[in-house]
């Protein structure tokens, strides 16, 4: 199906995202998650490949925060560690991207540069 | 395994000062926080996953700062090539450099007080060890202990380890980890002792110092929310202490004073259960401690940045940096001993970043007290 939904205004500047944010934005789709667990869950995501430092993925926090495409949640607010969960922007940019990728998927599919089974 | 993972700790820590500045400021704590789960996960796994973390953080270093460092190295390798080819000319006596001629050497002087280290596990029956370190000059002049406050401020005692470096030449100072941190066992309940009551860490503290038997009376440091937390012990336990230093402390009325400037940076201003645990004022009331005992405060010279904190408008930042220092200025008064001095160059890391600058505190405040 042809990507069909609205973008709001900048989103579509910031595509295509580097595997970094793709996958730090990935991570926090289902949930709100502090660091550590957004550098597992981007290990998991990437099946291993993607693997980060803590100044990495915090660089990459600090401007998807700053972008208010990320924001800290209240959760655990004494404590050292903060949570941060996606805004409705940052779930906007994450569904370009995917729109994004479905849609050279497809295209590599259409022109027989992939399997049936592989492109699903 | 456990000495490799503090190890490396103490090193990435070190390491972060490399980066960027913004970075540092908002991130530097859960950097170490995020570093230090994934080696302890790692070290289950042997030593290549260790390197593995590690080769993360080169790269993090090498991507991050490599066009930074970069153009430095380009300007200090020119500077180098140049300042090289007038020293050899004026070596092989083509030019002078100067009106003397005169070389004067030099030796790097040695520090003759050698600390005696003692670090320890101390039992607390029913609690657990706790993880004890105490250093000490050659010649110990007066009876008294530095006690490094950790269990609000600071993770553990490893981040004390500059400034007691610097205050174990001229006194016995001892840091330890609250149960729960580095090397201490686990709490039972909560296992981060940031989160705990402070009147059971300062119980802890208590029971700690008594057990090993440390020599009275204690000079309490405290940075951040540790000066909340030695405030506290001194509450509970007044005939112990003699002395304090407060390095870029917190203050107990700053999360509503922050709050009425700032909503949203200090989101729990009206959880009365977490003020509690964390020894601050509930909204409106006001702090009343007082202790007529030697006292330095030690304030920040570097104001936080706007852009350490993007949601805060510029009015609001400099209302929290302006309010930060009222409270600097309140904690002075309160004892007729205090001083009060802005550490030049120090940010809120403070004890790490200026360490010669708090052990002369702790030093002078040591000398009153002693002269009482």
């Amino acid at each position: 199906m042809p990507n069909t939904h609205e973008q709001p205004t900048g989103i579509a500047e910031l595509l295509p995202l580097s595997p970094v944010v793709f996958f730090v934005l990935f991570a926090l789709a289902d949930g709100e998650k502090h660091g550590y667990l957004i550098m597992q869950q981007v290990g998991v995501l990437s099946d291993g490949k993607l693997r980060m430092g803590p100044a990495t993925l915090y660089t990459t926090i600090q401007r998807l925060v700053d972008q208010l495409l990320v924001e800290e949640t209240d959760k655990d607010a004494g404590g050292r560690r903060r949570y941060y969960r996606l805004t409705s922007s940052g779930q906007e940019l994450l569904r370009a991207e995917l729109d994004r990728q479905a849609a050279v998927l497809r295209l590599a599919r259409d022109k027989k540069l992939m399997p049936m089974e592989d492109a699903r | 395994m456990k000495l490799l993972v503090e190890l490396s700790c103490r090193l990435y820590e070190k390491l972060i000062s490399f980066h960027e500045d913004s970075l540092q400021y908002r991130y530097s704590e859960e950097m170490q926080l995020v570093f230090r789960e994934s080696l302890t996960q790692a070290s289950k796994y042997g030593f290549v996953a260790m390197a593995r973390v590690w080769a993360d953080v080169l790269a993090d270093l090498i991507t991050l700062l490599g066009p930074v460092y970069g153009a430095k190295i380009g300007i200090l390798t020119a500077s180098i090539a140049c300042s090289s080819a007038l020293i050899l000319t004026a070596a092989l006596g083509f030019c002078t450099i100067g009106p003397v001629t005169v070389v004067h050497g030099y030796s790097v002087t040695q520090v003759d007080t050698i600390p005696g280290r003692k670090d320890r596990l101390v039992t607390i029956p029913g609690d657990g060890k706790i993880f004890l370190s105490c250093w000490e000059p050659r010649e110990i002049h007066g009876i008294y202990t530095v006690i490094l406050a950790t269990g609000r401020g600071i993770g553990d005692h490893t981040g004390w380890v500059p400034l007691q470096t610097e205050v174990s030449k001229f006194a016995r100072v001892c840091s330890y980890d609250p149960l729960g941190a580095g090397k201490s066992d686990p709490k039972p309940a909560k296992t981060n002792p940031e989160e705990a009551n402070i009147d059971v860490l300062v119980d802890e503290m208590h029971t700690l110092f008594k057990a090993a038997d440390l020599p009275r009376p204690y000079i309490l440091v405290g940075t951040s929310a540790g000066g909340v937390l030695a405030r506290r012990y001194e509450t509970r336990y007044p005939s112990e202490v003699g002395g304090f230093v407060f390095a870029d402390s917190a203050h107990e009325e700053q999360e509503w004073r922050d709050a009425a400037i700032a909503p949203s940076f200090s989101p729990g201003w009206n959880d009365a259960k977490g003020l509690r645990d964390e020894g601050m004022m509930q909204p409106g009331e006001h702090l009343t401690w007082h202790d007529d005992v030697p006292m330095v405060v030690l304030e920040r010279s570097e104001r936080a940045p706007y852009e350490a904190f993007p949601n805060l408008t510029h009015t609001q930042v400099d209302g929290i940096n302006d309010a930060w220092h009222s409270f600097q200025v309140d904690l002075s008064h309160r004892s007729k001993y205090a001083q009060l001095r802005i550490v030049q160059g120090a940010g809120h890391r403070m004890v790490m970043q200026k360490p010669e600058a708090v052990a002369e505190a702790v030093k002078e405040v040591a000398d009153q007290m002693l002269e009482r």
